[in-house]
């Protein structure tokens, strides 16, 4: 039997007010997130990854900034629906995060120990001694040597891979149900890379915990997730396990993502592929399917009317007038 | 911490000795003979001759500098012409006034720009905001002899309720008859540093606000509170310290001003005073020791940057 959903996202939507008018930054973003599950999710830069990882956690000021739409189900509960101060209690505690850069996400002012134990006391009210120990026990637990020294000293006398490492630590502190992972490691070595991953890992099957990976690196996919979201210029293209995304990708977007991945073994082509063009500007979104423009496939039709996302088998989703199965 | 701490205060020796140099050079260097002032208009040339080597004016300008810096070491700072007193004493005499007025009107203006500087990066765009800017646009453009005439003519004169003028000791009179002389003469100082403050607070606070740790204290559950005036406020203090250690020395220079419409008897007034009367041993007297304040104050705004931000201690 399946693990319960922990995470049900239903026709999201996220428009930021801008100077040049409201722009759509995501637009009907469906998926959803079982207990123990890592669920990946891809996509070139500006294709709405972020934003609805953020969305999500609601961190964008609503105020002056954001209008949300849809729902987001987390326990039952529609987080859109929530007023700021139980939307504070889901954050950090049932629903963490972890940001890309390590270094500008971390308060330089405020020692890693201390940023650890904000946590704490916010969610679980301790106090600052009992705060402290488990601050400890948390930098120990993501692997960082010395905890009982490091716990006092600043992000800058830390390094990437440790600075990283602190990061999870603090989403981890209050044992989240769900962590949303923005790109973890791209701004590490390749070596710290690695080793940040197997945290990832190990401590998703420790804690049993949902992950949302987002991510641009198609191998780490292949590596640790289950199953696999495409989102291209604000809305999601196809979804699927993992293994049918990489074998029987449904959408041309995902295989032109695949195709572009560098090989090692067999022959090597002249050039690396690369998909044609660029992600459009948000306030230049094209009619009919987003992706016409760029497609090797497009016809009429794709330029006319834009294509639901609609189950092509098993579990696998496409949002494309051709996914009947045939390669391009 | 104790390492920086004591390397800032090397680092003062060069800066202490450059701008004795210097003041002794301005006055030593500027036309005019002192002896000749001393003696007035009518003396005549071998009385200013002897006078001259009496005040050891004919030796080499280091041999005199060295003279000088000796005595200013043990204390001496020269005598003024005009009165008996020690420099020491008419300084220090000085000094309580001058430095009631700036503490005061750097505390005025503080309790009022930081708050509504936060407020107005909160409410970013909205009214308050607006208002508040152009609150801010009126303290920088205001200059305190108008304020302070201004202030005068509505609560002296119009509604009596504070006195014009004057200065009543701490000691003497005891604190409310000494805060209710200094009130209007604060305020006429302190408002221009109070919008250059509030500014640099809204500024600072939008920029830190925008800031990535911003965000993860959200999404750590941090109440909005809490993230404005913990993670972010720490954070913007650095270029208001520098803001407000700039102007305590535009407070300084501007209190020369104030002190004078108000009729306080402090530094300022006691250099116009001196410039006045071509007493050049007070004016370099004052000079020297403003200038010693200003260093101090140097001094403690890095010592501030420090205890705030752990990189500083750590670049030292």
């Amino acid at each position: 039997m399946e693990a319960e959903k922990i995470l049900e996202v239903k026709g999201l939507s996220t428009s930021f007010r801008t100077e040049r008018g409201v722009m759509k930054a995501i637009d009907g973003v469906s998926f959803h997130i079982r207990r123990g599950e890592i669920l990946g999710m891809v996509g070139e830069s500006g294709c709405g990854k972020s934003v609805t990882s953020q969305s999500i956690l609601r961190l964008y000021d609503e105020k002056y900034q954001v209008k949300y739409g849809g729902e987001i189900l987390f326990a039952g509960k529609d987080l859109l629906r929530l007023p700021e101060k139980e939307m504070q209690k889901v954050r950090g505690n049932d629903v963490a995060m972890v940001f890309q850069d390590a270094l500008s996400s971390l308060n330089p002012v405020f020692t890693v120990g201390h940023q650890i134990m904000d946590t704490l006391r916010i969610h679980q009210g301790m106090k600052k001694a009992q705060a402290r120990e488990k601050a400890v026990e948390m930098l120990r637990l993501v692997g960082i040597p010395s905890p009982e020294k490091r716990v006092d000293q600043y992000p800058h006398e830390l390094s990437g891979g440790m600075r990283q490492r602190v990061m999870i630590a603090i989403a981890l502190a209050c044992q989240p149900k769900l962590l949303i992972a923005d790109e973890p490691t791209t701004a590490l070595d390749v070596t710290i890379q690695a080793q940040i991953m197997d945290l990832i890992l190990d401590l998703n099957r420790k804690l049993h915990m949902g992950v949302m990976l987002i991510t641009h690196d198609l191998s780490v996919v292949a590596e640790v997730c289950s199953r696999v979201a495409v989102m291209y210029l604000g809305q999601i293209v196809e979804e699927a396990g993992v293994n049918d995304i990489f074998d029987n990708p449904g959408h041309p977007y995902t295989r032109g993502l695949i195709r572009s991945i560098p090989r090692i073994e067999g022959e090597r082509e002249k050039r690396l592929y690369q998909i044609a063009g660029t992600v459009p500007m948000l306030s230049q979104i094209p009619q009919g399917c987003r992706f016409a423009p760029r497609c090797p496939r497009a016809t009429e039709a794709c330029r006319a009317q834009m294509p639901d996302l609609v189950p092509v088998s098993g579990t696998q989703r496409v949002r494309c007038w051709h996914a009947d199965g045939a390669p391009a | 911490m104790r390492k920086y701490i004591l390397k800032r205060l090397l680092s003062m020796i060069p800066a202490v000795f450059v701008v004795s140099v210097v003041i002794f050079l301005i006055i030593h260097l500027t036309p005019g003979d002192p002896a000749a002032v001393m003696l007035g208009d009518q003396a005549d040339p071998e009385a200013i001759a002897a006078l001259r080597e009496a005040l050891g004016l004919n030796d080499p300008l280091p041999v005199q500098y060295l003279r000088w810096l000796g005595g200013v070491l043990q204390g001496d700072l020269g005598q003024s012409l005009y009165s008996d007193e020690s420099m020491i004493s008419m300084l220090l005499s000085h000094l309580g006034p001058t430095l009631s007025l700036t503490v005061f009107a750097l505390a005025i203006s503080l309790i009022a720009a930081v708050p509504l500087g936060i407020l107005a990066a909160r409410k970013r765009g909205a009214l308050a905001d607006n208002a508040i800017s152009v609150f801010s646009m009126i303290g920088i453009s205001m200059p305190s002899f108008l304020l302070g005439l201004l202030l005068m003519l509505v609560f002296a004169v119009t509604l009596r309720w504070l006195p014009a003028a004057g200065y009543k000791t701490l000691a003497e009179d005891g604190m409310a008859e000494h805060l209710r002389y200094l009130v209007m003469p604060s305020i006429a100082l302190g408002f221009m540093e109070a919008g250059l403050i509030l500014r640099m607070t809204r500024s600072s606070m939008l920029e830190v606000l925008g800031s990535d740790y911003i965000r993860m204290a959200k999404a750590k559950g941090e109440k909005s509170l809490a993230i404005t005036c913990k993670h972010a406020f720490k954070n913007a203090l650095i270029p208001i310290v520098t803001t407000v250690g700039q102007t305590f020395m535009g407070l300084l220079s501007g209190a020369t001003v104030v002190e004078s419409i108000f009729n306080i008897p402090g530094i300022g007034k006691m250099t116009i005073t001196a410039v006045q009367q071509r007493d050049y041993e007070v004016v370099q007297a004052v000079v020297l020791f403003v200038s010693m304040i200003n260093i101090v104050v140097c001094l403690v705004i890095d010592l501030i940057y420090a205890a705030i931000d752990p990189r500083v201690r750590l670049s030292a």
